[in-house]
């Protein structure tokens, strides 16, 4: 109990946007449109995040069968280790416990491989 | 850490503030006339129990004036009858033959009436065995009488117990009654809250001031949290 310690609070607002940079980051989209939203169940965080997520074109999956394998795994499979991911990271970053993390995707954006040159 | 206690000044019941810490300024009760250790704690155990306890005197002067009206109208009316004068409401003997007839009387109002009546003596009853108590606890001083309100007791507790489980002091509250006290932290989400360390603090704490009556702690944690708090 030393005097005058002091203590660090982590608002709502600082924690969803760590969440929100760590879902961005494995679900390859832009953090401007990751929406996420932070709530309690018994006393650890329940993360639910809405997002789209970076696939690559049906034209190149036509063409080239190892390219859903290159791009990291099917939808889910992806979305799942983006779960795990920020789960992990975010207890890491913020010191809080998860309880758990639902990831809605709501979207695609379809990325183009450049064959490269 | 200065609690903010209240004294209560010796010659008046006038409650002076200040801090845990001042020296000097003995309260001398009775202006130098109570010199005396044995009768200085004495008077210091009756202010104490004035400051501690709230007062009955109005009720009790209220309840003898009604009964002094009482028995000096009962008077009137037996001299009244005595010089055979007519009697201003009734005569003793009519009121007499009227509680005597009370069987006769339709049940419902004699029911209301007794009722009410028996209502009034269980509060009076009541309010004379209960102490009266007021929140407030004293503390354990020999300079002198100290008393402590329990908002003030609950306050300090709440700041420690805050800093012990790591929660903002607004999601700490605290409730202190007569022997105890009760502590209850809505956590953050995410970080876990131990109780027995909150526990241990604050009773370290109430141990530390030392209050008449002796307080016990209980901690509570919510079971769901407060999300960034």
């Amino acid at each position: 109990m030393s005097a005058g310690r002091g203590r660090t609070q982590v608002t709502a607002r600082a924690l969803t946007r760590v969440v929100t940079a760590l879902a961005a980051t494995a679900l390859d989209v832009a953090p401007s449109r990751v929406s996420v939203s932070l709530s309690d169940h018994d006393g650890a965080l329940a993360v639910s995040i809405s997002s789209p997520i970076r696939v690559v074109s049906l034209n190149q999956i036509g063409g080239d069968d190892n390219a859903v394998l290159r791009s990291g795994g099917t939808v889910l499979e992806r979305a799942e280790r983006a779960q795990s991911v920020v789960r992990e990271q975010a207890q890491y970053l913020t010191g809080s416990s998860i309880h758990s993390v639902t990831i809605r995707l709501n979207g695609a954006e379809i990325r183009h491989q450049e064959r490269v040159k | 850490m200065s609690i903010t206690r209240t004294t209560a000044g010796a010659t008046d019941a006038q409650s002076v503030a200040r801090t845990g810490t001042a020296a000097g300024a003995v309260d001398r009760p009775g202006g130098g006339t109570a010199d005396s250790p044995a009768v200085t704690e004495r008077l210091y155990r009756r202010i104490s129990r004035r400051e501690l306890h709230s007062p009955r005197s109005l009720l009790a002067i209220v309840l003898a004036v009604l009964i002094v009206l009482l028995f000096v109208y009962a008077g009137v009316e037996i001299v009244l009858n005595m010089l055979g004068q007519p009697a201003l409401v009734a005569s003793p003997s009519q009121v007499a033959t009227a509680i005597g007839a009370a069987d006769t009387y339709p049940t419902g109002a004699v029911l209301v009436v007794g009722s009410i009546t028996a209502l009034v003596g269980i509060v009076l009853i009541v309010i004379a065995l209960t102490g009266g108590r007021r929140a407030r606890h004293l503390l354990v001083d020999d300079r002198a009488a100290v008393v402590v309100d329990n908002e003030v007791i609950a306050s300090a507790l709440a700041r420690f117990a805050a800093r012990a489980a790591d929660v903002d002091p607004d999601n700490t509250s605290v409730t202190v009654t007569h022997r105890r006290a009760r502590v209850d932290i809505t956590p953050t989400s995410g970080q876990p809250v131990d109780a027995t360390a909150v526990l241990q603090v604050v009773t370290t704490k109430l141990a530390a001031i030392e209050l008449r009556p002796a307080v016990t702690a209980t901690v509570h944690i919510s079971r769901s949290g407060k999300v960034g708090a």
